[in-house]
């Protein structure tokens, strides 16, 4: 820092009368120079603009928490990390090596977990879109296969039989629950009694055995009410198998759908207030889950897909003002080198961005571009940050689920991703991408011509 | 032939083919009464056989010994005629159905052996009844030829099987100091405490004669000193104390039983015996001499078990008690703890929840709800029945305490005679079970509250003799507890101390289904051992006695294990140094079943092993046995759960790595034991 006065550029502020009311004060904004005790500007030094930076200790810690909060309210859980959240290998490792197992959608993730040693029987294998080869696999490996709909039963129903399995699968279910939209695309509806006629044909055909039920229920779900209501629902239908048709389930599964401190766009209040903790989530699945009418002995064993409640606060990316403008409407504008490019959350949230280093000057609505040149690369909008000096940083968090997964190499190449390890190590987990990587798989047929 | 040397032996207390042999010779010294001993055990061998009575016992010789010594008591009383072969025949029968019928009863209502009240009891009808027969007639001296009936010390032994001379009372000291030193030790103890009686009576009562004293001392010490007790100092005062008293008794009831026509036998040794046992038996704590329920091979090998049963599972707590709860919790009060764990009530444990930063509570926990362990649920710690509820006392609110109801809300289980357990402080109207109902382990009986003298959320956990609320405490041990620090270590038996993180074995359901070897499955195997390449077939056989076990086909050797809710466990192999048994019960002697990373300590016996001389066992008497301590961890290694043993440095004697797949089981198991490689592979 020079100690030399700094030229504050004056601009025009419509009067506002009272700083606090109900949609929350102006958020103080303290400048974050480290991560993880790590400085920042070396970061950027090492590993260039824009970067992605994930926090091991982070990861682990919300994972024991939340595994410790279940644990001590049921007594088999089991959590398989939600690969499609960030299945970067270094990543996935730290959970595995935490005893989480695998959750995957496609047999993209499926393949990845393999190869990240999950062995197949620790592999949940979920999604409306599961390959004959993969599907084969994973029953003959004993993956946990929730089916989602009728077409797909019949296809495993053959499959199994050519292949002279006696296959045990779940059933993916949805169902109304609280006041949050219904995820009925996905799975055997159980209010209207689909799930039940799809047990009944399962049965009816006799090819599959029933091992577990699987409902995940939405995404960034803040009452906890709804997982109990839900849990109610999924434990009276287990229940029922029980008593009617002598079913005893190996497992239940109830997805992910935990909210993390990310801030909605619709959310008035600020996420340290409604966002619940780990204790009240599994405080609210175990006591609707102490209803189900089994033996001590022979309780199904508890699954969660959380991806997002475990990892979006352990992500930060770094990224550098490239300029500062006035638009039209008098609003400032600033751009940044990292846009929705790599920020694909930044539809429905309103991430956090905070200065690395001291800025002085009055706060002011700005509205942050990023770097590609499409009207639609808009990472926040009315964001009360001080006006921000070309070369400087910001950190947009939290980021660590789903951005990793869903940046594309659109326009821009895609940055690093630095892991900060428990000891304040660094090390980088996906290098900067280069031309290489772009056009790798990329042929120019023979008539085109050189 | 087994059958026939067993039911020899098997008056000693053993089952050993050699012991048998040389104690039929012994009877051979006097060839008439050596053989209608003989005569007497085929015949009911064969009648136990047409019977039907069960197999292991027949084998065993169970139940035709007294058949040979009443045999040989016949023998020596009364020359051979035919009438006297009728009587064998009757007898004999007889002998199998009383044996049967008198074994039955006294371990199924009593819970005690036998003894030798069958051929007592037999012998009493016949010797008096047989002398009334035609052509039989009463011997006028207990002389046979060349051989004298001796007076003398060692003679006393001869005397056990009616042939009271030093030629055969030497066969038998030989075949009991074959079998069991210490058998033999406590042996010439009761021929010691009968020699000193002899002397000290001033002539023997009529019907009593000194070798009748002498072999009940003898019998007495033996059973007392090694074979229903277990061997050691206490064991020793045992005998010589069981032995006097098996003089006095003799003394005592001789007069009035030749009044009746009777001589006492070995009425005395098995008065005193039986007597004892059943008394000490009525003992509540864990206390010396203690009793070995079911006598092993040998006092040795009782005594062996026992030890390594003590170093590896624990002995404080009669059943196996699981943590009161799920998961995670912090002992926040221990045994004699600062606040309330005192006088009686000293072995009392206190849990809370302490979250990463180790803080039990979130915000100022000023309120119930801040406190972490509040509204977990509280879990029965093992089966047993609810006998005690209290429900409705309202949770203090932070700071304050109910000391009108100390315990407030709580549940009380039994688990034994005098073995209950509490749970207390519970929330109010969270209890789930009614009075009278039998939980399994595991259960939620309610959850955790701040009712009673509670300042603050908690969980009291204690062991008490009777139902009664408050009553005094006993001492606590958790059997397959997870200890958590810098590694997660399973302790067989743990009291957790002030300031322990504990929880439950997670169990991984599918390791369970994959090391479960249901009786009747097979096993095939290839062992590598050196150049030597072998497939052996492995049998998972049950017991009537529900034993569970695993054996070779077509070869020698048998691992006991069990297969349980949460441990894999072998608890002792037999057989030879070497295949794939033996590999197994030196790799995995214990695992838990679950799938986290964990830490333990083993103890293998040193002599399953080889390498333990016989005087290790007299050592045994008195120190600790040398055990083998292994060291485990288990890890997650390509999709297998790993298992890795190694016995103490330098130069460890054992180092093993076990992959265990989670739908095969075993997959492979390296072992190096003394610097020899072993590579045991499960094909199926």
């Amino acid at each position: 820092m020079s100690s030399r006065p700094v030229y504050e550029t004056p601009s025009l502020q419509r009067h506002r009368s009272g700083t606090m009311n109900k949609m929350g004060g102006i958020p103080a904004l303290r400048p974050v120079s480290h991560i993880e005790g790590v400085d920042v500007e070396e970061l950027v030094e090492k590993y260039s603009s824009p970067l992605f930076v994930y926090s091991e200790r982070s990861i682990v810690d919300r994972y024991v928490q939340l595994r410790d909060q279940l644990e001590r309210r049921w007594p088999k859980v089991q959590l398989a990390w939600s690969y499609k959240t960030c299945y970067l290998d270094a990543i996935c490792r730290i959970y595995h090596r935490e005893g989480s197992w695998a959750e995957a959608v496609s047999d993209m993730e499926v393949e990845k977990a393999l190869r990240n040693g999950v062995p197949m029987d620790h592999i949940i294998f979920n999604g409306p879109h599961k390959t004959d080869p993969s599907l084969l696999a994973a029953l003959r490996g004993g993956a946990k296969v929730n089916l989602d709909n009728f077409d797909e039963m019949a296809r495993v129903e053959k499959l199994s039989e050519g292949a002279g399995l006696e296959a045990s699968v779940g059933l993916r279910l949805n169902l109304a629950a609280g006041s949050i939209p219904r995820w009925d695309r996905f799975g055997f509806n159980l209010d209207s009694g689909q799930a039940w006629d799809a047990v009944r044909r399962m049965l009816g055909a006799g090819k599959l055995r029933l091992a577990g039920l699987h409902c995940h229920l939405g995404t960034f779900i803040l009452d906890t009410a709804v997982y109990g209501e839900a849990t109610k629902k999924i434990v009276a239908f287990a229940n029922r198998l029980k008593k009617e048709l002598g079913i005893v389930l190996e497992y239940i599964d109830l997805g992910g759908g935990f909210a993390s401190k990310a801030r909605l766009k619709s959310s008035y209040l600020p996420p340290e207030e409604i966002t619940p903790s780990a204790s009240q989530y599994a405080e609210a699945i175990g006591d609707a889950l102490s209803e189900l009418d089994y033996s001590p002995d022979q309780l199904p064993m508890l699954f969660l897909e959380t991806g997002r409640g475990l990892i979006d606060e352990a992500g930060t990316l770094i990224a550098t003002v490239l300029a500062n403008k006035r638009l039209a409407d008098g609003r400032r504008a600033v751009v940044l080198d990292a846009g929705v490019n790599l920020l694909y959350t930044s539809t429905w949230y309103r991430h956090d961005v905070v200065p690395t280093a001291p800025t002085s000057g009055a706060p002011e609505p700005t509205i942050l571009f990023g770097p590609l040149c499409m009207n639609i690369d808009v990472v926040g909008e009315n964001l009360m940050l001080p006006p921000l000096e070309v070369g400087s940083r910001v950190l947009i968090r939290p980021v660590g689920a789903y951005n990793v997964t869903q940046s594309m190499q659109f326009i821009h190449l895609r940055p690093a991703v630095v892991l900060v390890g428990q000891n304040g190590q660094v090390g980088v987990i996906r290098r900067a991408e280069t031309l290489e990587d772009l056009t790798i798989g990329e042929q120019v047929p023979e008539w085109i011509g050189r | 032939m087994r059958r026939l040397l067993h039911s020899y032996s098997a008056v000693l207390f053993c089952q050993s083919q050699p012991v048998g042999a040389l104690l039929l010779l012994a009877t051979m010294i006097v060839p008439e009464v050596g053989i209608s001993g003989l005569y007497w055990v085929l015949a009911s061998l064969g009648f136990a056989t047409a019977l039907g009575l069960d197999r292991d016992a027949l084998e065993a010789g169970t139940w035709s010994y007294s058949a040979l010594l009443t045999g040989l008591l016949l023998g020596a009383w009364y020359p051979w005629s035919w009438t006297l072969a009728a009587v064998g025949l009757v007898g004999s029968l007889a002998s199998v159905l009383l044996q049967a019928a008198l074994g039955g009863v006294l371990r199924t209502h009593l819970g005690l052996p036998a003894l030798s009240l069958p051929f007592v009891g037999l012998s009493w009808m016949l010797l008096g009844g047989t002398a009334q027969l035609a052509g039989v007639e009463l011997r006028a001296e207990r002389a046979w030829g060349l051989v004298e009936a001796g007076e003398d010390l060692l003679s006393g032994f001869g005397a056990i099987f009616a042939v009271p001379n030093m030629v055969s009372g030497g066969l038998v000291l030989v075949s009991l100091l074959l079998w069991s030193r210490i058998a033999a030790v406590h042996a010439l103890i009761g021929l010691g405490v009968g020699a000193v009686l002899n002397t000290v009576l001033r002539g023997m009562p009529l019907g009593l004669d000194a070798l009748t004293l002498s072999f009940n001392c003898i019998f007495t010490s033996i059973a007392l000193g090694s074979i229903f007790v277990l061997p050691g100092a206490s064991s020793l005062l045992l005998s010589v104390a069981g032995a006097l008293l098996a003089g006095v008794v003799s003394v005592g009831i001789a007069r009035p039983l030749t009044a009746m026509g009777l001589s006492p036998l070995a009425m005395p040794f098995n008065l005193v015996v039986l007597g004892s046992l059943y008394a000490l038996a009525f003992r509540r704590a864990d206390a010396q001499p203690r009793l070995v329920g079911v006598p092993g091979p040998s006092p040795e090998a009782s005594l062996r078990s026992f030890q390594t049963r003590q170093r590896r599972f624990g002995v404080r707590v009669p059943i196996r008690l699981r943590l009161p709860f799920r998961g995670v919790w912090v002992c926040t009060q221990g045994n004699n703890g600062a606040h309330t764990h005192q006088g009686l009530w000293a072995d009392g444990l206190d849990f809370e929840v302490v979250d990463a930063e180790g803080k039990r509570h979130s915000n100022a926990g000023s309120k119930l709800t801040d406190w972490h362990c509040y509204g977990l649920p509280v879990c029965a710690p093992a089966v047993g029945t609810v006998v005690e509820v209290v429900d409705g006392l309202p949770d203090n609110t932070i700071g304050n305490v109910d000391t009108l109801s100390p315990w407030g809300n709580l549940v009380i289980l039994q688990h034994g005679p005098a073995l209950f357990s509490v749970v207390a402080h519970l929330q109010p109207r969270s209890i789930r079970v009614k009075k009278g109902e039998v939980v399994s382990d595991g259960q939620e009986l309610g959850r955790c509250g701040s009712s009673g003298r509670s300042p603050v959320p908690h969980l009291h956990f204690q062991l008490q003799p009777t139902a009664a609320i408050g009553d005094r405490t006993l001492p606590v041990a958790f059997h397959g507890t997870v200890r958590l620090g810098e590694v997660a270590e399973v302790c067989a038996e743990y009291c957790p101390k002030e300031g322990d993180k504990v929880s439950n074995v997670q169990v991984d359901p599918a390791l369970v289904r994959a090391l479960a070897l249901p009786p009747s499955r097979k096993l095939s195997t290839v062992l590598r051992k050196g150049e030597e390449v072998r497939s052996e077939e492995l049998l998972s056989e049950v017991d009537s006695l529900g034993s569970r076990s695993l054996v070779s086909i077509g070869r020698p050797g048998r691992l006991w294990f069990d297969s349980r809710e949460d441990t894999f466990v072998c608890y002792h192999y037999e057989g030879p140094k070497e295949g794939a048994l033996f590999v197994i019960a030196c790799a995995m002697s214990r695992l838990p079943l679950c799938g986290s990373r964990l830490q333990w300590t083993d103890h293998l016996d040193a002599r399953q092993l080889g390498g333990v001389g016989w005087w290790e066992d007299l050592r045994g008497l008195v120190l600790p046995p040398s055990n083998l301590a292994l060291r485990y961890s288990l890890t997650e290694e390509d999709g297998a759960a790993v298992l890795r043993a190694s016995s103490e440095e330098p130069n460890p004697r054992i180092v093993s790595k076990t992959t265990l797949s989670r739908q095969r089981g075993i997959e492979r198991i390296q072992l190096r034991l003394d610097g020899v490689e072993m590579e045991l592979q499960c094909l199926s």
